[in-house]
């Protein structure tokens, strides 16, 4: 949990443009579940995820330390953030992770599972943003990007966008679970207007040329 | 849901040419002189050689992607495959005439737009199937009002429809010219999605990586996500002095 809620909203409003998270309507994660904190006027709705977003199986499923602020387009918020927040609820209320994947399975098989509607985005561009813990040469803020959500297609890992590829400015995965694929566009600067770990060099030699 | 993982971090019309109403002045002199009020000698929209035109085709993206990809060229009558294609991508280089017929850029032969098209915009009428019949019209020397005019009657009838979701397209080449003021602009990812009512992505406000027209083809809007890299892999270094709608 956040201190307070005054820091779990700004954290959650740094997901994406101010122009953006301003007029969205913000989540804030309570006892049993995210409660709405401030609503919205503009379709966006941004809250600060925590680990149990992760795959079943990723090691970092219990990590306590991410935080990743995120903000969602109004088709996203309505086909996908629904199963984000009731997974978020399982977990508030002491519901095992194998009760919680056998329950996930049983929605995608019965077609209640969140297909993503058409058009579904998300910004992460939030410098504060804690991902995963940090490696070697690769911060936990990973770095600003967009995502995008389409149903996933067998087959077709990330190749119909053209994912995964030396060089590539997309990138993909495929839940093991869920039947969607969740692509990355890797933005130059973060929402607060400075630049990503891409072009940080550049900004800096920008700004030297200047002088 | 998955989410990133720290070790996998690696890193237009038509096409791209309809975002270029963007650039234009809000407020046109009626005394301004058309720069370019008709179509110039064919020659000036061809390459010196189809090497040429292949080589800056596949610029659009990454060699990964457009090494696989079909190839086009434009011909005498239209675009003609030049290289066969294995992994559903098409990649050619976009001209003027991509644009909405109002651009006063429309005519202008120094357009060339390096774009990766994904099986999707192949495939929907409203994108790639678009802008190959449009050039096909454009060389047999099709009026701008004719070629309005079959368009719209395309769209009455429903042989153009609005783009499916996951028309994906690569606009990443450094040596994009994609009008008289952005030659390049700056390496992008292109979205066509179904036009609605309102805000969908963000898109056009301040400090958002997504631009978005959604003027100037029908029932579409077309999303521009800037990235940091031209499909060389070299830095983009005029992002951040470039304005939001420097297209």
């Amino acid at each position: 949990m956040e201190p307070d809620q005054a820091t779990e909203i700004a954290l959650a409003r740094t997901a994406a443009p101010k122009a953006v998270s301003d007029n969205a309507t913000i989540l804030v994660l309570g006892k049993e579940g995210y409660e709405t904190a401030v609503k919205g006027t503009n379709g966006f709705v941004c809250y600060v995820g925590r680990s149990w977003e992760k795959d079943f199986d990723d090691p970092e499923f219990w990590n306590q330390h991410p935080r990743t602020p995120q903000c969602y387009n109004a088709a996203a918020a309505s086909s996908i953030l629904p199963g984000i927040l009731e997974r978020t609820r399982w977990v508030m209320t002491g519901v095992s992770k194998d009760e919680m994947i056998a329950q996930t399975k049983a929605e995608v098989a019965n077609h209640q599972a969140g297909v993503p509607a058409p058009g579904s985005m998300v910004y992460m561009l939030s410098k504060d943003q804690y991902i995963n813990d940090p490696q070697p040469g690769a911060p936990s803020n990973f770095a600003p990007h967009v995502m995008f959500f389409v149903p996933a297609a067998p087959g077709e890992e990330g190749s119909a966008w053209g994912a995964n590829v030396p060089h590539a400015a997309i990138f993909s995965t495929t839940s093991d679970i869920e039947p969607f694929t969740t692509y990355f566009v890797l933005s130059p600067k973060w929402s607060d207007g400075t630049f990503g770990p891409y072009v940080a060099s550049v900004a800096k030699t920008d700004e030297q040329h200047h002088h | 849901m998955k989410r990133p993982s720290l070790s996998i971090i690696r890193p237009l019309g038509i096409l791209s040419l309809l975002c270029l109403p963007l650039a234009w002045p809000l407020t046109a002199s009626a005394d301004d002189a058309p720069k370019y009020p008709a179509m110039a000698p064919v020659a000036q929209y061809h390459e010196a050689s189809d090497a040429q035109e292949i080589a800056l085709a596949k610029s659009a993206a990454a060699a990964s992607i457009s090494d696989h990809a079909e190839i086009k060229v434009l011909g005498a009558h239209g675009y003609e495959t030049a290289v066969k294609g294995t992994n559903g991508f098409v990649c050619l280089v976009g001209r003027s005439w991509a644009m909405s017929f109002d651009n006063p850029e429309f005519w202008n032969p120094k357009i060339r737009t390096p774009i990766c098209l994904n099986a999707a915009s192949v495939r929907d009428s409203s994108v790639l199937p678009l802008y190959l019949t449009r050039t096909e019209w454009v060389l047999a020397g099709v009026s701008i009002a004719d070629m309005q005019q079959r368009e719209t009657a395309e769209w009455k009838d429903g042989r153009l429809t609005p783009p499916s979701a996951g028309d994906v397209t690569y606009m990443m080449s450094k040596d994009q010219y994609i009008n008289d003021d952005a030659h390049p602009w700056h390496p992008h990812v292109m979205f066509f999605a179904p036009r609605k009512d309102k805000s969908q992505w963000g898109e056009n406000l301040p400090g958002s990586p997504v631009q978005a027209d959604c003027t100037n083809v029908a029932e579409t809007c077309i999303f521009m996500v800037l990235v940091a890299k031209w499909s060389d892999g070299t830095l983009d270094p005029t992002y951040g002095s470039a304005g939001t709608h420097r297209m």
